[in-house]
């Protein structure tokens, strides 16, 4: 257990101090550094519900989009404050995922599946639709609010600034959702993942423990569609289309399930496809799956199942 | 009013038709494997890039056309199941992303030797015949009639030969099925040949209608998934909501903005699901 | 000058994340592209926060109205002007009783809105207005018994992807109806394929793909440099979106056009740049082979001839010429107001 928290530590230290001091050398690597800390947030939360109580949604991106818009409106229209507009993007997200929980968490996995799938693709083409609201594909621009602490205010244009904001909140969220797993709560978790009809013989409510971890996969999915809104300045329904459900997926899955770090690594690849292997070829999809079915054949628990069985035998 | 109603209503049963086929595919492949095959919209797609070629490029007529390009996906398929699928059946989740990742696969590779373009098929019976007043592409109908003779192909392989009853057998109870000797493993094979085979015939079969486009294959992808939902995974039911959405869809279409008329019909569908799936109903019946 | 090309993959957020490769890891100047309105919607405040000028291409009015900036120069036509200037054509050439046809978002929207203002304007009458969603493929259930039979002529405003299946549905239920089409109606779809549905077809055009439809000395230089051959295709067959890439190749000439004439260095010398473009004038010339045009100084919008080209024997020919005057519309926006640093 030494061994992965060092390991832990190092790569937190490299974040933070280590690649800012790039930044005159390549500003880009801040700027891809800054979307990979935001997918990698939104990856953590999809594993509190994939990795941890094997609950397969497939429409996480309606939270995605929500959270984005949440922030994004509240800005343009009441001016508010850069908490402000986080705090009602998180608030609209509780909502809809409480709602859509309550009912989506109790069918069976398939079900649930599909359901989540339907959820996500009318949330599209109502965002779609009410171009009114949403800008439609077209999407919306805001001029960012500045955060004020009090007597200090920071610009989050300046990319080095921005880069932090982004990295205080994955570490904010990846602590909380190590607390999380290690706590009681997240020991049930994992039993719901491993056997959920055990889990009932043993007096817990399933229902219940999934219902949580929905949620919160939900909420996180949210704060990342704020952060990726005050990361463009910008957000469109496509937010909402189902390809950004389909994306935590891969990431999770990439990195390790279950890992909570597997969705930096996974999102950290599929940023370098994106980025550098899309200059090279313009088909780098087809690249990209077959890294995922190779990684899946070598090990089903991702990229992290690989190392760590080599760890433990080297 | 009622001629407005009649052509949505006829479109819609044709839609009905090919969503079947396509549906049926995903819930055999789902039922014997337990994959969630997101890739059933490439192969649909793929069903109809092929087509097009061996239309195009090697001459053949539309039938011999789509048997070529259906026999190969079919095959493409089989071989899939044997060398990627068959260590992880069963585990759903492991599964969706080996299908993710042929799904980008195979669409990248329909991108590559197809191209980003969209073109018309030619359809193999042009004109069109009037029907209760309504003039209707001839085609459609013929169309309607393939679907309706590989439904009757599917039922009686299913149902009247013993390899169907294999298949059955496999998809009520894997384990049971292995017990009492079904060689599980070949049946997984034939059955993910034979998704892909009724993908790729919807592909084809669609084609002279929507016209050939790589990324065809996306929309028929959720609708199958909600009518495999809404049937419960059963075959004949997924084959019934067919015949609830696709004209349910088209009809509102008359009366509603056209993307509110697929919310509407989403939303329905999905309340279908809730209500039969947590039981409300029974709750509901028995909290009175 | 160095290029560095990057793909959108038409998605915003992708799009926006290259607009910002290029200039944080590529140090780029200049960013010009790309084609897709929603992408050129995402980049724009960007161009503003890097001090980029921007050239986006793409035909959202919205690029030089609502949603632009100082930073913001658009080397090609926008909808409001292809609209206007179609308009006049139409209405003299095709008949006074349209329906228009849209595809189901902000594209098909501003061609619905804009080409109903205009064609009222001019004494005409939009008898239904019709939107088929994005990704349609069968268009039959969104026509069918929705066309009325005194409709003289349809408007279509299709991406790409759902023009075949429009023009197909059309053929159907209204064979042979005069049909206007939206810019570049036909990118990257072969005239000659379309058969009885390309009946009567004209489409909007601020670029004729065939060498025949502008043989001037000038853009038959131009083709030779850049490998076009007189069906506007290269060597291997492949169609090079010349209506598009003209906009592309006069954008850099306006670039260096404006550097010369500014004495611009670096991008701190950007405002006075951007007040040499502001209001400039480029003569037809091997560097602006598309015609004459200038860049209005509020809003940063070009404005030039615009093409009503006809799909006659499958190849596309140019039918009529709308000299610029009829396409020009009042400023949305005045970016002259905006302070530069």
């Amino acid at each position: 257990m030494k061994k992965t928290t060092a390991l832990k530590i190092v790569v937190m230290v490299i974040l933070a101090l280590i690649i800012p001091l790039f930044k005159d050398v390549s500003s880009g690597l801040l700027s891809i550094m800054s979307t990979v800390l935001i997918y990698a947030i939104y990856g953590m939360g999809y594993d509190i519900l994939y990795g941890y109580t094997n609950q397969t949604s497939y429409g996480h991106s309606l939270f995605l989009g929500l959270g984005a818009y949440g922030f994004l409106l509240s800005v343009r229209n009441m001016n508010a404050d850069f908490f402000i507009a986080l705090l009602i993007g998180v608030a609209v997200v509780t909502v809809a995922a409480i709602a859509i929980g309550l009912f989506a968490v109790r069918m069976e996995e398939s079900y649930f599946v599909i359901t989540t799938i339907i959820l996500v693709w009318i949330g599209y083409y109502l965002a779609m639709n009410m171009v009114n609201i949403t800008g439609g594909d077209d999407g919306l621009s805001m001029t960012l609010p500045p955060i004020s602490l009090g007597f200090i205010s920071f610009s989050l244009y300046d990319p080095l600034i921005g880069y932090y904001v982004f990295l205080s909140f994955f570490a904010v969220v990846l602590v909380v959702l190590e607390r999380i797993v290690s706590s009681p709560l997240g020991k049930v978790f994992i039993a719901v993942r491993t056997n959920p009809n055990r889990v009932e013989f043993l007096g817990y409510n399933l229902f219940y423990c999934k219902f949580i971890a929905f949620v919160i996969s939900a909420v996180i999915a949210g704060l990342a569609g704020s952060l990726l809104a005050v990361r463009f300045r910008y957000a469109s329904a496509t937010y909402f289309n189902i390809t950004y459900s389909a994306l935590p997926i891969i990431w999770t899955v990439l990195g390790g399930a279950g890992t909570l770090w597997g969705a930096l690594i996974g999102a950290a690849i599929y940023l370098l496809f994106v980025y550098f292997v899309s200059a090279w070829w313009a088909n780098y999809l087809i690249l990209f799956g077959a890294l995922l079915i190779t990684v899946m054949k070598f090990s089903p628990k991702g990229i992290l199942g690989i190392i760590k069985k080599k760890i433990s035998w080297g | 009013m009622f001629e407005n109603l009649l052509f949505p209503f006829f479109n819609g049963l044709i839609w009905a038709l090919v969503i079947s086929l396509v549906a049926l595919g995903l819930c055999i492949i789902f039922g014997v494997m337990r994959v969630v095959n997101v890739a059933h919209g490439e192969l649909y797609a793929t069903g109809a890039i092929l087509t097009f070629i061996f239309l195009q490029n090697y001459g053949l007529n539309f039938w011999l056309a789509m048997l070529a390009a259906v026999a190969i996906v079919g095959i493409i398929c089989a071989l899939l199941e044997k060398f990627i699928y068959r260590a992880y059946e069963g585990k759903v989740s492991a599964t969706l992303i080996l299908s993710i990742g042929l799904a980008l696969v195979l669409q990248q590779i329909n991108l590559i030797i197809f191209g980003g373009k969209v073109t018309i098929m030619p359809a193999p019976l042009p004109g069109a015949i009037s029907l209760l007043g309504v003039g209707f592409p001839a085609y459609r109908i013929l169309a309607a009639g393939i679907s309706v003779a590989y439904l009757i192909l599917m039922w009686y392989f299913l149902y009247k030969t013993s390899l169907g009853l294999s298949v059955r057998a496999t998809m009520q109870d894997r384990d049971m099925a292995a017990g009492l000797g079904v060689n599980v493993d070949r049946v997984s094979m034939l059955t993910f040949g034979l998704g892909g085979v009724l993908a790729a015939a919807g592909g084809a079969l669609a084609a002279p209608i929507v016209s050939v486009h790589y990324l065809m294959g996306a929309d028929i992808l959720t609708i199958s998934f909600i009518v495999v939902i809404v049937g419960e995974l059963s075959l004949k039911k997924a084959v019934m909501a067919s015949f609830v959405f696709a004209p349910l869809e088209n009809i509102l279409s008359v009366f509603f903005v056209p993307i509110i008329a697929r919310v509407i019909s989403f939303i329905l569908m999905c309340i279908i699901v809730a209500v039969r799936q947590t039981g409300l109903i029974a709750k509901i019946r028995r909290s009175e | 000058m160095k290029f560095f090309i990057e793909d959108d993959e038409c998605t915003p957020s992708v799009g926006a994340e290259k607009f910002r490769k290029l200039v944080d890891v590529y140090n780029v100047d200049f960013v010009i592209g790309p084609v897709w309105s929603a992408t050129d919607l995402a980049c724009i405040p960007i161009a503003k926060e890097t001090n980029t000028v921007y050239w986006p291409f793409g035909s959202s009015t919205a690029i030089t109205g609502e949603s632009g900036n100082r930073y913001v120069f658009r080397m090609s036509t926008s909808v409001r002007e292809e609209c206007k200037a179609a308009t006049s054509f139409a209405i003299k050439e095709l008949g006074k009783k349209w329906v228009t046809v849209v595809a189901d978002f902000a594209f098909g929207w501003s061609y619905e809105q804009d080409f109903k203002q205009y064609i009222e304007e001019k004494g005409g009458q939009v008898l239904a207005q019709i939107r088929v969603p994005t990704g349609t493929a069968d268009f039959l259930p969104y026509l069918a018994g929705k066309i009325p039979p005194e409709t003289e002529a349809i408007q279509v405003t299709m991406p790409g992807g759902m023009t075949v299946q429009c023009l197909n549905g059309l053929q159907v239920v209204a064979p042979g109806i005069p049909k206007l089409g939206s810019c570049y109606l036909l990118t990257g779809i072969d005239p000659a394929q379309l058969g009885a549905a390309g009946e009567n077809l004209y489409i909007i055009t601020s670029y004729p793909e065939r060498l025949e439809g502008l043989e001037t000395p000038y853009n038959i230089q131009f083709r030779q440099l850049i490998g076009a051959n007189a069906d506007g295709k290269d060597e291997a067959g492949n169609w090079l979106g010349l209506p598009y890439g003209w906009a592309c190749w006069e954008s850099v000439y306006a670039i260096k056009e404006a550097v010369e004439k500014s004495g611009w260095k670096t991008k701190a010398d950007n405002p006075k740049l951007i007040k040499v473009l502001e209001g400039i004038k480029f003569d037809e010339s091997l560097q602006h082979p598309q015609g004459s045009k200038y860049i209005r100084a509020q809003d940063h919008q070009c404005f030039t001839i615009v093409y009503i080209e006809k799909v006659v024997n499958g190849k596309t020919v140019v039918f009529a010429k709308v000299p610029l005057e009829d396409a020009v519309y009042p400023p949305i926006a005045d970016y002259t107001t905006q302070p530069l640093s």
